[in-house]
């Protein structure tokens, strides 16, 4: 028995979707969650630094009043009114920077679907006559088409988040603003605020030795609690001190991973961001956590 | 002096304040010497102290011009969200499609790949570069 010939509109229609096909082949569709995974994880760090920066202006204060009480010159804590603010500036202009990478590699393109999921909808309503193949062959065609779209979109996507790492990050003969950046809030205000604390304990410390030196035969019980708290002191020092040792850690870890990003803009895959970028994000995700139990 | 010799400094006369600090914890000074070690260590601690402010603000300037730089970035970053969630809009693309679709209906020699390139177009014009903030590379 011969088959009978195929409408002529159902050839095209099949050669169309032969065309999209092919076309949806031909694009690469490179899935970027690790990136949003890797500023997401590092968001808890950039979160803390206000923290830090409150609790340095307050280890300030306390440093000073036991360099009083220990009859020597208090420390100037008027950095912490002064420059801490602007520092508090340039952690969050980072951290707003990563999370625009994040954002950038996670705004979605399925919900282009939502714009065309209609279309065979509304075709019916504007020619009720329509027959349910011709629907049929429309909501096929729109399927494609957001997939299409999907694809384009993403491309468009990977594209721009390149473009944006590439100059963020820059070359070892033009560094970009995001090594400077990093650099300047490992090296100088972390550093600051480490130092604040370790003048904290330091006064404290002094403070302390001159206390036991002159009570602790006259006054044995009271210094068995004084010496309480000046453990508990330390320890919550030296905790603060370990969390701004993490947040030095997530700058460093999202240096490295912006360098490894930027290494491989040219070729990413979403199996490789993974591997690449999975030790960073353990990494940061450690830091955050430590520093929310910190501060 | 510059912000990194400044912030060595820093570091060098902290570390030696925290000795002078430390020392009479693990030593029995007695009470002439006690305040000796006070004496130099307030002294040492307050300089260490305000070198490290120094450093922080001579380099502070510098991290500025860089914060603009990377704030460049960030507005391009969010330009191209911005270009993304239209395109997930899908005005543009919708009216294309349905073009498409009634193309598709009712074809005729050439009209379907035409809409079909339209559709693409209107897929790319969507999501065209952002065009660059000023002052941005």
């Amino acid at each position: 028995m011969k088959t009978p010939p195929a409408p002529r509109n159902f050839r095209r229609f099949a050669a169309t979707l032969a065309l999209l096909a092919s076309l949806l082949t031909l694009c690469s569709c490179v899935d970027l969650a690790k990136v949003n995974e890797f500023a997401k994880a590092s968001q808890a760090a950039g979160a803390a630094f206000k923290a830090i920066a409150d609790e340095g202006s307050l280890s300030c204060e306390r440093a000073a009043d036991y360099a009083k009480k220990t009859g020597l010159e208090a420390p100037d804590c008027t950095f912490y009114a002064t420059v801490a603010p602007g520092l508090i500036k340039i952690n969050d202009a980072l951290f707003a920077y990563i999370a625009g990478l994040g954002k950038l590699a996670s705004a979605d393109p399925s919900k282009v679907a939502d714009g065309l999921k209609d279309v065979p909808g509304q075709l019916k309503q504007a020619d009720p006559k329509i027959s349910a193949d011709a629907q049929s062959k429309a909501k096929s065609a729109a399927g494609l088409a957001t997939a299409l779209a999907k694809v384009l979109t993403s491309e468009y996507r990977q594209h721009a988040l390149a473009k944006v790492v590439e100059e963020a990050n820059g070359d070892a003969d033009h560094p970009g603003p995001i090594k400077d950046v990093i650099a300047f809030l490992s090296d100088y205000a972390a550093e600051k605020y480490d130092q604040g604390l370790r003048e904290e304990r330091n006064y404290e410390m002094v403070y302390h030795t001159r206390r036991v030196r002159d009570f602790a035969a006259s006054e044995p019980l009271a210094l068995e609690l004084f010496e309480r708290q000046y453990q508990a002191d330390l320890a919550r020092i030296e905790l603060n001190r370990a969390a701004i040792a993490k947040y030095r850690q997530a700058l460093a870890a999202i240096a490295s991973a912006h360098q490894k990003l930027y290494d491989s803009r040219k070729a990413w895959n979403a199996k490789q961001l993974a591997t690449i970028l999975a030790p960073e994000i353990l990494q940061l995700a450690d830091a955050g956590s430590s520093m929310k139990t910190a501060f | 002096m510059t912000a990194p010799e400044l912030n060595a400094l820093g570091s060098l006369l902290q570390d030696l304040a925290d000795w002078l600090a430390k020392y009479p914890t693990q030593h029995d000074l007695d009470k002439n010497t006690l305040p000796l070690f006070e004496k130099a260590f307030g002294k040492v601690q307050k300089i260490a102290g305000a070198l490290k402010d120094q450093a922080v603000e001579i380099a502070i300037p510098d991290a500025k011009a860089t914060v603009e730089k990377l704030q460049d970035a960030t507005k391009e970053a969010a330009a191209a969200v911005k270009s993304v969630e239209n395109l997930t809009q899908g005005l543009a693309i919708a009216g294309a499609l349905a073009d498409l679709g009634a193309a598709l209906l009712h074809p005729t020699p050439g009209a379907v790949i035409t809409e079909l390139n339209n559709l693409v177009q209107a897929v790319q014009k969507v999501a065209a570069p952002p065009v660059a903030a000023p002052g941005s590379k």
